[in-house]
């Protein structure tokens, strides 16, 4: 490691400022002035805030993210900074409204907010695609197309703008983006992490993730945010390589995996195959199908409608214009869906969460599935204003994600390998609701075993040949 | 008679004046001219259902009793799409209108896929709960 160049993930960082090779002032400098200069190369960032509670003396870390600079998707809202929503024309916020939860908690525990991120209008949209906004730019290959809702959130941490992203998972907004990237992207169990000060999609689905660029760094603001739970994270919280420890050290997980529930991309599948079979030998791995797969999507699918309807009735009624057709595509067929339907998907929803914990999570602790079954398209390939649009290749995009915010269950995305085109494939691990420990463990093991100690993706290089890796130099 | 209706019609156009709801068609809930009637009177006049009270309720459904047929019409139940963005105030395109109705055709293959299953597990679970 150089020195004067901050580390590439979050843990390395806190390790380097524990260590005092840096201050916290200085980190924050640096990566203040770094988010600066690269913001418009990767047209992620809608607003890049003061930090104004800098001291110029502090040097050591009193608290856990003290020196970590963090940029959240806009969907966030603050009592001095209401949300955008990635939409000109915000939507308007009650005076008594109180900050996003998950933010205070990671103010509370040191963290500096650097930026605000563009997303897909109202969070409606698999894509970046936005009317309202820039659309971001992938760092992996500027043809590729960025998957959304939390869009800017995947490019900032996959061009290494900031080290992780507090995003929001509807039907994949966090781990999709995630696959499109080559970064981590980590849905929770619904309701782990608090909605409590975000912008609404879907109320029954939304669920705040975490896009990171390490597993370990993920567990950590998870720590961090989480209301409950994670007693063992949080008891190493301070130190991050015993975190990091703790996360190896854990037993290996029963894996299932169902790579055959939707058809999946011939060079995807033999990535993902390659990899099960290179997982180590004390990790008993058994195949299984899922019969329910379409069912459960479309529950998923019709609550989604359902509720964006509720939701953005008021601006459908009063203000069509104002909102683009991909919105308007999200929440008109809700309007027209029968209310049975979206009492029967109520109703069958904890029996569907029991069944399947009793099927699959009984023998196993681990379901994998692919998380983009067709692989990372190109942008014109999905854009619905590109006259080459398919409109198959975007819904291929999706179709694995929803179906796990109708069970509510934990889920993390990453790179496994690259497809033929040289773009990342991504699986998607699956656990019990609550088992958020094991999936990050689970991951944490994977990236060093094939990425090493720096991450999952490597820092880029900028379209004009720099490295975008932080420099602390003034 | 078993009367199940395969295809739902697709809107054409918004201005169509039939009073059923879209989500009823979508259901392939057998009704007859006379119970759209009556269920499209209820959708249209429900904010002022709202202040009148139940008496309006009672009095729509005795009408409705009255003219049950023996075999109910399966006919005309999508022929009015737009109807419900017309009770809500929404506006809406013909495009956008044909684009709600492939969604809740999509749809409607996944909740019509298991009818008589989920059924009656709605059943026993209603009994079950009566019997506690």
């Amino acid at each position: 490691m150089s020195d004067d160049v901050l580390p590439v993930t979050m843990s390395g960082l806190r390790k380097a400022l524990a260590a005092g090779q840096f201050s916290v002032s200085e980190a924050l400098y640096a990566q203040v002035a770094h988010i600066r200069l690269n913001a418009a190369k990767f047209r992620c960032v809608t607003a890049i805030h003061e930090l104004s509670d800098v001291g110029a003396n502090e040097a050591a870390p009193r608290r856990p993210l003290d020196g970590v600079g963090l940029a959240h998707k806009d969907i966030f809202h603050r009592v001095d900074r209401p949300a955008s929503c990635g939409h000109k024309q915000p939507p308007p916020v009650s005076r008594r409204a109180l900050s996003a939860s998950a933010l205070t908690r990671l103010d509370a525990a040191g963290a500096s907010e650097l930026a605000s991120l563009c997303m897909a209008e109202f969070a409606c949209g698999a894509t970046g695609q936005s009317d309202q906004v820039d659309e971001p730019v992938n760092p992996l290959d500027q043809s590729a197309v960025v998957g959304g809702s939390s869009s800017g959130s995947a490019v900032a941490v996959a061009a290494g703008l900031c080290y992780a992203s507090l995003g929001t998972d509807t039907a994949g907004s966090v781990r999709l983006p995630a696959a499109t990237c080559g970064v981590l992207g980590l849905k929770p169990t619904r309701g782990l992490i608090s909605s409590a000060g975000v912008f609404p999609l879907a109320p029954s689905l939304d669920t705040v993730g975490i896009i990171a660029r390490s597993a370990a760094d993920a567990a950590q603001l998870l720590a961090v945010t989480a209301t409950r739970g994670l007693r063992v994270l949080r008891e190493v919280l301070d130190c991050p390589a015993q975190l990091e420890e703790v996360l190896l050290a854990s037993s290996s997980p029963r894996l299932s995996y169902c790579f055959d529930a939707t058809p999946v991309r011939e060079d995807v599948l033999s990535v993902l195959m390659e990899f099960i079979q290179q997982l180590p030998g004390v990790c008993p791995i058994t195949a299984c199908t899922a019969p329910w797969f379409k069912e459960l999507t479309g529950y998923a699918e019709m609550m989604l409608h359902v509720e964006a309807a509720q939701v953005h009735l008021p601006r459908l009624r009063h203000s069509p214009a104002d909102l683009s057709s991909t919105v308007r595509a999200v929440a008109l067929p809700g309007i027209a869906m029968p209310a049975v339907w979206y009492a029967e998907a109520l109703s069958q929803r904890a029996q569907w969460a029991k069944r399947i914990v009793a099927e699959y999570f009984q023998a196993a602790d681990i379901l994998l599935m692919p998380a983009l079954p067709d692989g990372l398209p190109n942008w014109d390939e999905v854009h619905t204003k590109s006259p080459s649009f398919n409109g198959r290749a975007l819904a291929s995009l999706y179709s694995m994600m929803p179906f796990v915010n109708y069970l509510g269950f934990p889920s993390i995305v990453f790179p496994v390998g690259i497809d033929a085109l040289g773009r990342p494939v991504s699986v998607q691990a699956i656990g019990r609701p609550f088992s958020e420990t094991r999936l990050l463990s689970f991951a944490y093991r994977v990236e060093r075993d094939l990425f090493g100690a720096y991450g999952f993706v490597p820092v880029p290089l900028t379209h004009d040949g720099s490295s975008t890796q932080i420099s602390i130099k003034r | 008679m078993k009367q199940v209706p395969t295809i739902f019609p697709i809107p054409s156009i918004v201005s169509v004046d039939p009073i059923c709801p879209m989500p009823l068609a979508s259901l392939n809930v057998p009704l007859s001219e006379q119970e759209l009637l009556v269920v499209g009177k209820q959708v249209s006049h429900l904010p002022r259902k709202q202040t009148g009270g139940l008496e309006f309720t009672q009095e729509e459904t005795s009408q409705a009793a009255a003219v049950v047929p023996s075999v109910p019409s399966t006919e005309s139940a999508g022929h009015a799409g737009g109807t419900i963005f017309a009770v809500l105030g929404v506006p809406i395109s013909a495009e956008e209108l044909l684009m709600v109705g492939k969604v809740t055709s999509r749809l409607s293959r996944i909740f019509h896929s298991g009818d008589s299953k989920r059924g009656d597990q709605n059943s026993a679970a209603c009994s079950e709960q009566v019997c506690i």
